[in-house]
């Protein structure tokens, strides 16, 4: 049953994929509103997946790396549709979505059977840990979507290309403080995520701080949006210099999730 | 201009505090790809770093050393900016928004001071007990292990496994405890912890027996951290509103 929910999210989350490409090249009303109901569906399919695998194996469905893609996608849809809520920017679904599916594909494509839990995992930390570390990183995701958005509307109003895409995207100002915000959000919960991680250590292996590559990586990804908000609130770092810093700084957050498993090793189950 | 002032204009720089960060960035970049390549790190964790540093080889662990430089420049940076921003703001009307970011930093440098007592008054020792054995403490106590259990499925699967373990002293016992995963026991600044269990040819317990100083500091740390970022951004939001 819950492969099927898994399935038809994935199926929603294609589709809105698809309608992306449509509506970044000629958006219409129509295509945004197709756009929002394929997510907002895809997304209640996923939110009963993540529930019925819940139930099934008794624990946060988070403990493997299809897991792990899945969650962290159902993050950024839900950080997205409160985007959507708050701001009414339709060519946000285009930026987001593709990022959405290609995380869904490649967890659709990772080994999907329920393990029971090692003896360390099951711990109440791994709900707080991982589902603080998730929020975060989505909201980064977020951010680079904006950044993007920022650097593509600059090029716009730099070359006096003022068509189509350029209405549609939101103004500088406002995506410079979405990007801001997203950035406020996420990095008190990259760090809730990395102190809960070191307490949880410390009373699974005797040591906050083991030098673990997923751990290194964390912290790598903590400097770069510490200096995100000390040059914007200190030097007043705006707009493409900020966009620049953000997409940047997801790009560690990727490394952090997929690299450090695939090219390092590490003591972390994802 | 004298060469304090140069010294002091160097670390009240934000210029200072953003090439100090990439500096570090770029070491420790650097380090999380050395790191699985080198067999010496497999033990990095299982000494005192300044002492596992000092047991290695330059050429390896010259990273390690370099981003206590850099770190140690930083901190000077923080507290340097830190005084400097109270100092300018003092009689402000909203004293804590003033304070909140001050504090963040006063966190920072708590993780980073608990670090320093961990690489340099850490103690860890592992190693398989079995049923019986006797851990001494440095304090004169005395851990027995009384018993290992594991529970096992009917598929061989391992769901859980604990030690019941009892302090001496002298001779007598004074205290019992189990420990399990994510369930140590501690006396006297030691922490005992059981990381897997075997039951071929007999039953034992890997254990480790560790202390950790810096714990409690960065545990402080977190949550001066954390407190001054939640007041920081709900005067902001307040602020916006």
């Amino acid at each position: 049953m819950e492969i099927y929910l898994f399935e038809i999210a994935l199926t929603f989350y294609f589709a809105a994929a698809i309608v992306c490409v449509m509506e970044f090249f000629k958006g219409t009303r129509t295509t945004s509103i197709i756009l929002l109901s394929l997510a907002v569906i895809g997304f209640l399919f996923h939110s009963s997946n993540i529930i019925a695998r819940y139930v099934i194996s008794g624990h946060i469905p988070i403990a493997n790396l299809h897991e792990a893609s899945s969650f962290f996608s159902w993050c950024i849809v839900m950080i997205f549709l409160f985007l959507e809520y708050r701001y009414r920017i339709g060519l946000l679904g285009s930026f987001i979505m593709p990022v959405v599916f290609i995380l869904m594909l490649s967890s659709s494509m990772l080994p999907r059977k329920m393990e029971p839990l090692s003896p360390v995992l099951q711990s109440y930390w791994l709900g707080i840990h991982t589902v603080l570390a998730f929020v975060g990183d989505a909201a980064f995701a977020m951010a680079f979507g904006i950044g993007v958005m920022y650097l593509l509307q600059e090029h716009f109003v730099k070359s006096k290309h003022l068509g189509g895409l350029f209405q549609r995207l939101p103004s500088l100002q406002i995506l410079d403080e979405i990007n801001y915000k997203l950035i406020t959000l996420g990095f008190p919960l990259l760090t809730l995520a990395i102190i809960t991680g070191a307490l949880w250590a410390e009373s699974a292996w005797g040591s906050y701080w083991r030098w673990d590559p997923k751990e290194v990586w964390s912290l790598i990804t903590w400097f770069i949006y510490a200096v995100v908000l000390h040059v914007r609130l200190i030097a007043g770092w705006r707009g493409k210099r900020a966009a620049i810093l953000s997409i940047l700084g997801f790009c560690a957050v990727l490394f952090t999730f997929f690299g450090v498993n695939f090219i390092l090793q590490s003591k972390h189950v994802f | 201009m004298g060469m304090g002032k140069k010294i002091l204009d160097f670390f009240l720089s934000l210029r200072t505090a953003l090439w100090l960060l990439f500096v570090l960035l770029c070491i420790i970049l650097y380090g999380s790809f050395i790191m699985p390549l080198k067999e010496e790190f497999q033990t990095l964790h299982v000494m005192p770093l300044f002492q596992w540093m000092a047991d290695n080889p330059l050429g390896s662990v010259w990273w390690l050393w370099a981003a206590v430089g850099v770190l140690s420049l930083l901190t000077a940076n923080t507290l340097v900016c830190s005084i400097e921003s109270v100092m300018k703001k003092t009689g402000a009307r909203n004293m804590l928004l003033t304070l909140s970011p001050q504090v963040i930093h006063i966190g920072f440098l708590f993780v980073l001071l608990a670090h320093l007592f961990s690489s340099y008054g850490s103690f860890k020792e592992t190693g398989f007990v079995a049923r019986g054995t006797t851990v001494p403490l440095s304090d004169g106590t005395s851990v027995l292990f009384e018993e290992i259990k594991a529970d096992i499925d009917s598929s061989g699967y391992v769901g859980d496994w604990s030690a019941g373990i009892s302090y001496l002293r002298e001779g007598v016992r004074f205290k019992s405890d189990i420990i399990r995963p994510n369930s140590p026991s501690f006396h006297g600044g030691y922490g005992i912890y059981i990381k897997t269990v075997r039951f071929q040819p007999l039953p034992v317990a890997l254990i480790e027996v560790s202390r950790d100083p810096g714990a409690m500091w960065a545990l402080i740390g977190g949550i001066l951290f954390l407190s001054g970022m939640t007041t920081l951004l709900a005067l902001k939001i307040k602020k916006e509103q």
